[in-house]
């Protein structure tokens, strides 16, 4: 039973100030979304703010390899306070720029397969027949293997590179997109408004982009903020592997993989605190990501 | 055609079937009894709409009243017959032609709600498609909606309100809005005042009757309402699973209805009693379009039914003057 | 001999985000065995609110913050929930506006009319089948054995309809709610159900509250009529004198604004305005903005006065009783 108040323009909320007050009714939400920020500005900041530049081999220092946490260089001073790898490069720094290079990947991923899956989702919902079935058929089949196979697959036959990487991630995780999207526009299809704008004559692409696309929003910021926390785990587990980014440029995974040999000689630090960073990263993310699908889903709305 | 009939709608058929998917198909050829499903929507209707009159098209659920609307309002093609507004066959214009035909035939919703976008602005919702066709210049805009707004009975400062900050009946007001600024000379309402009110739906309704006047404008009003209907239209159309089975001038139909459904029909409007009314009931339910019964469609819940319209199907003919009616008893009497 | 059923000053308010909005505001009334009460008003009037307090079908934000149920000499309001578990569904039940609020649709019509029987009474299978039978044949379906086996899916929606009320009369309630129960079906469909209601509650002797927005549906059914604005009744009284000399301004124009019976295209008379905001409502007489008739008075709050032992009005400047807007 609901109230029936709805004949009453009572709320003056706008729904963007609604979502961001209901957001932060959660501590917890919150805490996630300052941790995101944090990580996020010293990815775009590290070459501001890190200590050395790792992936400058003149800075390097051969005779600091494998120095351990709060050690410090006995030419310089510098203190390395996350310790250093097995060639003298300091954590601390390399763990900025590995998440530079891992948010990097991840958001331009994500910008090309939303793209990508929003416009081929709202297509095919808006058109329906044939091109709907076959766009979904496609996405069923891709989304019956799992993504690191399909993304396994791809990186044997490309090779190793970010723009690679980017481009595996994205065959990867389009699909997801055009599925949300179409399911939730083939609900909104249906409403009487979209008859409306057709009735007036509007282009499709107007219709599906100005019309359609801003309806289907919430579900798609719900598995955008999920996507992202899977693209970085994705991209580190690639990187991991071996068949992700160069070794010039090493990501959380790759920095992961490269302390992997002497984790159990005692040298931890080297795979510890990378991946303590990528966990804090994907926590983050997903706790965000849960509460905006609260305060996004309209049925537990009151 | 007469001289101001401004749009024909000629034997327009409407079917919808679901075509078999791979499976059913495979399931078919090893023998399966699985047929297409094609549901007569519409079977058939020639009608015309003349000039600055309205016209009631009612009916029950299932009766294809709804869709016939959104034929002529061009949501959806034909699958039969053809729908000529002012001698033009909309479906075969190209071009800045159909969009012109188009936007000459406007529709208002039902659901007030579903029927304006959530994400725009009222101001946006009216402006769009105006701007959009190049009818009012982007620095006329403002003025020009603040004059429809007006025209509808709405306040012109709230332009910059969301859909959800109105009640009920100003959505609706919203909705006419809309289509009225694209300059239309037809209006297909369909159920446009079920959802309201009704202190609310008076008010609407006289909004359109007021419309009528100063835009000269011609509608075809679909409603289940009967008493509605009566109120607004000079003729009314009434159809029965697909098929018109009455048609005439307003009052006259309501006061001497000719088919025995208009018959029930008629004597359903729910009329205000001051005593305890026994209700009268037709027998039996409406049969499932899918599989409409033979002959005349009515015939099952028909008190005065015999063989031949079980068989037949009764042609729709003239029975007086500006009255047609498709009943087999209308020939046993002559 | 008590009443059936006696409501005195019920409060159901909704505890929202926005505010508090009253939705039932001091609501009273009775009902005789046998008697059918017609509850009449618009969207947020607070009718619904008012059928669904009675079943304590309540759902939070909102619940009963005041007054007193009497069902039969129990107070339902004091009893709460213990009370309600075992009147609910037996001698109270309740028909919805969507048949599907009661039918279970993965269930078969048999199953789900033989656990409602057997809920309140310890009888057989058999015998729980023989009434459920019996309950089908009495609001017209046929054949029933078959239709006993079917599905809620399979049946079209005056269907449907119609087993809620087998439902609802399986153990002879003392009393129905029925909340809009005809408004989603065709005319000819609503009246087959009209006229079946009306014969089973003359002949059981149960007695019915219609709550709805149509004052002409209900006029021709209900002995009584109640009419409410705002959470509020407005206007009560036999429904041949409601109908015929509507007092309050308001009933006035909700029977003004029916497009029946009036001149053809002409235009209708209508309320102005909108029915206000729960949460917004104005001070004193809650219709005052709207009201052709209001003047300074009406500032205050105005009570609900007997006009008559059978009629009261909740108006300063009630129309005279001579004025007839119908002639019967």
């Amino acid at each position: 039973m609901t109230l029936s108040t709805s004949n009453t323009p009572v709320r003056i909320d706008s729904p963007g100030r609604r979502i961001v007050k209901q957001f932060i009714e959660d501590p917890v939400a919150v805490v996630g979304l300052v941790l995101f920020v944090l990580v996020a500005l010293i990815a775009v900041a590290a070459p501001w703010i890190a200590p050395q530049n790792p992936y400058d081999l003149a800075q390097l220092d051969i005779m600091d390899s494998s120095l351990a946490p709060g050690e410090s260089n006995f030419m310089t001073g510098q203190i390395y306070w996350l310790g250093t790898d097995q060639q003298g490069r300091d954590m601390l720094s390399a763990i900025m720029y590995g998440l530079r290079i891992s948010l990097l990947v991840a958001s331009i991923s994500l910008g090309l397969a939303i793209t990508i899956g929003t416009i081929v989702g709202v297509a095919a919902a808006y058109f329906g027949g044939r091109l709907d079935s076959f766009v979904m058929r496609v996405v069923d089949l891709q989304l019956s293997f799992p993504a690191i196979l399909i993304a396994l697959i791809l990186l044997a036959l490309l090779g190793r590179g970010v723009d690679k990487v980017i481009l595996a991630l994205v065959i990867v995780q389009w699909a997801y997109y055009a599925r949300t999207v179409r399911s939730s526009a083939i609900v909104e299809r249906r409403k009487d408004y979209i008859d409306a704008a057709r009735c007036l004559a509007l282009s499709d692409r107007r219709i599906m982009f100005r019309h359609l696309l801003p309806n289907c929003l919430p579900p798609l910021i719900v598995v955008a903020t999920v996507q992202i926390a899977q693209a970085i785990a994705l991209e580190a587990t690639l990187s991991f592997l071996g068949v992700g980014v160069p070794i010039t440029e090493p990501s959380l995974g790759l920095l992961i993989a490269n302390g992997y040999d002497y984790l159990l000689s005692g040298v931890y630090w080297i795979s510890l605190f990378p991946g303590i960073a990528l966990v804090v990263t994907i926590v983050a993310i997903n706790l965000v990501g849960d509460r905006l699908r609260d305060v996004l889903n309209p049925r537990l709305q009151k | 055609m007469t001289e101001d009939c401004i749009l024909k709608i000629d034997g327009v058929t409407k079917r919808f079937s679901n075509d078999l998917d791979i499976a059913e198909r495979t399931a078919r050829k090893l023998g399966a009894k699985i047929e297409p499903v094609t549901v007569h929507a519409v079977d058939g209707i020639t009608l015309d709409v003349r000039k600055g009159e309205v016209l009631g098209l009612v009916g029950e659920s299932g009766c294809g009243k709804s869709t016939l609307g959104r034929m002529v309002a061009g949501l959806t093609p034909p699958t039969d017959g053809r729908i000529l507004y002012k001698g033009q066959n909309v479906a075969e214009l190209k071009g800045t032609a159909a969009r012109d035909a188009a936007l000459r035939i406007q529709m208002i919703f039902q659901d007030p709600m579903s029927s304006l976008n959530p994400r725009l602005q009222v101001r946006d919702i009216i402006g769009e498609a105006p701007r959009v066709h190049g009818i009012v210049g982007r620095r006329e805009m403002a003025g020009y909606v603040e004059d429809i707004l007006a025209q509808v009975g709405l306040d012109p400062s709230t332009g910059k309100r969301y859909p959800h900050q109105f009640s009920g009946g100003q959505r609706a007001r919203v909705g006419i809005a809309r289509a009225l600024a694209v300059k239309p000379d037809f209006l297909v309402c369909d159920e446009s005042v079920a959802a309201l009110d009704v202190s609310i739906q008076a008010q609407v309704l006289n909004l359109f009757v007021k419309l009528r006047q100063d835009f000269d404008l011609t509608y075809m009003f679909v409603s289940h309402d009967l008493g509605v209907v009566e109120h607004i239209s000079d003729r009314i159309a009434v159809m029965y699973l697909g098929r018109l089975v009455e048609l005439g001038d307003a009052e006259d139909l309501i006061a001497r209805p000719n088919h025995p459904y208009t018959q029930a029909l008629v004597s359903q409007i729910p009329t205000f009693e001051t005593g305890k009314k026994t209700y009268q009931a037709i027998k039996g339910e409406i049969p499932s379009p899918m599989n409409p019964p033979p002959g005349c469609h009515f015939h099952p819940r028909c008190p005065f039914a015999h063989d031949r319209c079980r068989s037949e199907v009764p042609v729709l003919k003239q029975v007086a003057a500006g009255r047609m009616s498709a009943c087999h008893l209308n020939d046993s009497a002559a | 001999m008590n009443p059936l059923l006696q409501v005195t000053d019920l409060q159901t308010h909704f505890f929202t985000r926005d505010g508090v909005a009253k939705a039932v505001d001091g609501v009273s009334f009775t009902l005789e065995k046998g008697q059918v009460l017609g509850l009449v008003g618009e969207s947020g009037s607070g009718k619904s609110v008012t059928g669904f307090s009675i079943l304590g079908l309540v759902d939070p934000p909102g619940r009963i913050t005041g007054g007193q149920i009497l069902f039969d000499g129990t107070d339902l309001v004091a009893g709460g929930e213990p009370a309600l578990r075992h009147l609910r569904g037996k001698r109270i039940a309740m028909i919805f506006q969507d048949p599907m609020m009661t039918l279970n649709p993965v269930l078969r019509i048999d199953t789900q009319m033989v656990e409602t029987v057997r809920a309140h009474e310890d009888v057989s299978h058999a015998e729980a089948l023989r009434r459920a039978r019996e309950a089908l044949v009495q609001v017209g379906i046929s054949p029933p054995d078959e239709r006993l086996k079917s599905y809620p899916h399979q049946f079209s929606g005056g269907m449907r309809q119609r087993v809620a009320i087998a439902i609802a009369l399986l153990h002879k309630p003392d009393l129905i709610i029925a909340d809009e129960p005809t408004t989603a079906l065709d005319v000819t469909i609503q009246a087959q159900i009209l006229s079946e209601l009306q014969t089973l509650c003359a002949t059981s002797g149960t007695a019915l509250i219609w709550i709805t927005h149509d004052l002409a549906v209900v006029s021709g059914l209900a002995d009584r009529l109640a009419v409410m604005y705002a959470g509020r009744i407005i206007e009560e009284g036999p429904t041949a004198e409601v109908i015929a000399r509507p007092r309050h301004p308001y009933t006035r124009g909700l029977i003004d604004s029916v497009p029946r019976g009036k001149r053809h295209g002409a235009m209708l008379t209508q309320i102005k305005g909108m029915t206000p905001s729960l949460l917004k409502l104005p001070k004193g007489c809650k219709f005052m903005p709207r009201c052709p008739r209001a003047d300074r008075v009406c500032e205050a709050e105005p009570s609900l006065v007997p006009l008559t032992s059978e009629r009261s009005v909740r108006c300063f400047h009630p129309h005279d009783d001579a004025e007839e807007v119908l002639q019967p």
